[in-house]
């Protein structure tokens, strides 16, 4: 193993900024929305193909909405699931008795 | 001549027996001229049998090369070369030999034509890997591989009995398909879910392997698991149990991933969750969908590998891998950051990168195939794995602001750089032109991954994914990263067992107290015997002893079998 790491005030980067970070959420939700109409067009005017297997897959941004969907479901039930499995971190070290 | 005849798997684990007496420069130019070698001989060796011997009337074929074995070989070389490279600093003749004969093993498993070839190096596999566990030399550490021993020589006993059926009904042990209604097939179909790690198999993954050395998760993470999909893909293709197997196998691990606090242990659930898409693929059976399951063990084997190698970079700098440490590395170690980005774009399949055009392939045919139930657990796990290994694992090492101080460190070793960089060139490499691997898969294929439509849809599918992640972190709803131990299925074998063992004890000596005479001195002696048994000293209850756990479990997994072959 390396020496310990040492702890000093770190320097800023540009992350450290609030508004930074706040950007890059808002260049998020706007890279979605096009994503989202990019189906919407596909629907009028078909503008790239979309082609699927299951009917289900023409719904505009079905695979947005999915993915959202699922990944909220996902953590919030996590979240649950830490009342029932989650102990202390050193629950097995005394596993001798 | 010579060079045809010899077994593949030999090359490395001769390798290993030299390392063993060797000083550390040649161990170390072992590990990285020998991949060379090895990767030559696949190439100059033509397809088919080799190394066949005649043994008590069974046909043993040591070098089998052909289309689908061929994909793994060329893989596990690449990986091995590349975890050797990123292992190269390490001065510990135990973890060299250890890695070494277990690569070795590997391979071998791969090219073994017949079921005792495999059988022997599926359990070599299982003891030389073990040492990179032991390896950390921590009590944790021992214990767990321990554990994992057993679990591994269960499977092996499970293979075995399941061949002596097998050998005894047919005469023959040549392994091909096999089916699951070839006698002994189901035991030796058990025996590979071990290794393959099926829901409720799988738990020696995720407690073994955050307790190995920094590069002993790199060298384990690449073969047992991908080992054990190619011999799904050799002896059950088409079996439909496999589908529901691994749709399982996708989803429930990355609800761990999202809670678990060791980044090594979210990395492992992962590894559990990728491995189900290649059951499922195997399962399916069809061409597009086998080509799958090979085409997503070869990318997985260099992004899971890169993943590892980066949290190993972060664990051997920082001495933490706890999420609720870490965070901000990412000014540290820009490196080993960008090298962790590109593994996670990758496995979470982006375009472009290595994942999105195997990844295609099995959930294309689940569709294809009408297995639309399935086909939604996919895209879910898809979503999810995007979410925890994507997102999570880069974002709470290198990103998020911690609660302390913010740690710096110094950049990897240089060797490691090195090893991550060549396994985040494969990943992109493949992802750009997916022709070079398409070339390699076992069946011909006119599949297109790089479709507008294919495209756009996953790009939806990952980056509204993402912004789940955004807004449940903004709205303070995703949950913190705790200091904490999660239990799962191996809570049964650590705790639960326990604690029945000895209530029963404690039951038994209340009862005795309620009894009077002779009666009484029964139950006291038989206490009394149970609990010198039970004692941490006793036959029984002492746990420090491999030899003997793994000897009564093979007693007893015999005894079964003798019961069943009757």
């Amino acid at each position: 193993m390396s020496a310990p790491p040492e702890f000093r005030e770190p320097e800023k980067y540009i992350l450290d900024r609030p508004s930074a970070v706040r950007r890059i959420y808002h260049v998020l939700i706007g890279v979605c929305v096009l994503l989202g109409l990019a189906d919407v067009a596909d629907l009028i005017w078909h503008v790239y193909h979309k082609h699927g297997i299951y009917d289900v897959e023409y719904l505009p941004n079905f695979y947005g909405f999915y993915g959202l969907l699922g990944c909220i479901f996902l953590v919030l039930s996590a979240k649950q699931l830490r009342k029932v499995v989650m102990r202390d971190e050193d629950y097995y070290d005394n596993d001798v008795d | 001549m010579m060079w045809t005849e010899l077994p593949p798997g030999l090359i490395l684990l001769l390798g290993g027996v030299i390392a063993a007496v060797a000083p550390h420069h040649v161990r170390k130019g072992l590990m990285l001229v020998l991949p060379f070698v090895g990767f030559w001989q696949l190439i100059d060796v033509p397809n088919g049998d080799h190394a066949v011997v005649t043994l008590f009337g069974a046909e043993m074929v040591g070098s089998r090369i052909d289309s689908l074995s061929l994909v793994w070989g060329y893989i596990f070389y690449i990986a091995a070369l590349v975890a050797g490279i990123y292992h190269l600093h390490v001065r510990d003749r135990m973890q060299d030999v250890a890695a070494l004969t277990y690569m070795g093993s590997a391979i071998g498993a791969v090219f073994a034509g017949d079921l005792i070839t495999l059988f022997i190096y599926w359990e070599l596999t299982a003891v030389t890997s073990v040492f990179l566990i032991f390896a950390n030399r921590t009590n944790a550490s021992f214990r767990a591989g321990i554990r994992y021993l057993i679990v591994q020589i269960a499977s092996g006993v499970l293979l075995l009995g399941g061949l002596i059926i097998h050998w005894r009904a047919t005469g023959s042990v040549n392994f091909g398909n096999l089916g699951l209604d070839a006698p002994g097939a189901v035991l030796i179909f058990l025996g590979f879910g071990i290794k393959a790690a099926f829901p409720l198999l799988h738990n020696w993954l995720q407690d073994s392997y955050p307790q190995a050395t920094v590069s002993g998760t790199v060298f384990l993470s690449s073969f047992t698991t991908k080992m054990a999909i190619y011999t799904l893909a050799r002896g059950f293709p088409g079996a439909e149990e496999l589908i529901w197997i691994g749709a399982t196998m996708t989803a429930f691990p990355i609800f761990y991933a999202v809670i678990e606090n060791d980044l090594r242990k979210v990395l492992a659930y992962s590894l559990n969750n990728q491995l189900g898409y290649m059951v499922v693929g195997v399962g399916i059976g069809t061409d597009l969908a086998l080509n799958g399951a090979a085409a997503h063990a070869f990318t997985h084997i260099l992004y899971k590998g890169l993943l590892f190698m980066s949290m190993g970079a972060v664990l051997y700098r920082v001495g933490t891998i706890k999420g609720s440490e870490l965070g901000g590395l990412y000014k540290s170690m820009p490196w080993t950051t960008g090298f962790c980005i590109v593994g996670a774009a990758s496995i979470s399949a982006f375009p472009l990168f290595s994942g999105f055009i195997s990844k295609s392939l099995i959930i294309t045919a689940a569709a294809e195939e009408g297995y639309w139930f399935v086909w939604l657990i996919l895209l879910f796990a898809s979503a999810g794995v995007f979410h925890h290994s994507g997102i999570k694992i880069p974002y709470f090492a290198f990103f998020a602001w911690p609660h302390q101080a913010q740690k710096t460190c110094r950049e990897a070793p240089l060797n490691m750089l090195v090893a991550m960089g060549i396994a985040a060139f494969f990943c992109i490499g493949v992802g750009i032109f997916p022709g070079y691997l398409y070339d390699i898969l076992p069946y011909q294929t006119d599949f297109v991954p790089y479709t507008a439509s294919h495209v756009v849809t996953q790009l939806q599918l990952l980056l509204f994914s993402a912004l789940a992640f955004a807004w449940l972190m903004r709205t303070g709803l995703y949950p913190p990263e705790l200091k904490s131990t999660v239990l799962d299925f191996d809570w049964i074998y650590r705790k639960a067992l326990h604690r029945v063992w000895r209530g029963t004890v404690e039951w038994g000596s209340e009862t005795s107290g309620a009894l009077t005479g002779g009666m009484r001195g029964w139950v006291n002696a038989i206490i009394g015997f149970a609990g010198r048994l039970g004692r941490p000293d006793g036959l029984i209850g002492r746990t420090s002893t491999p030899g003997t756990g793994v000897l009564w479990l093979t007693a007893m997994l015999g005894l079964y079998l003798l019961v069943f072959a009757l």
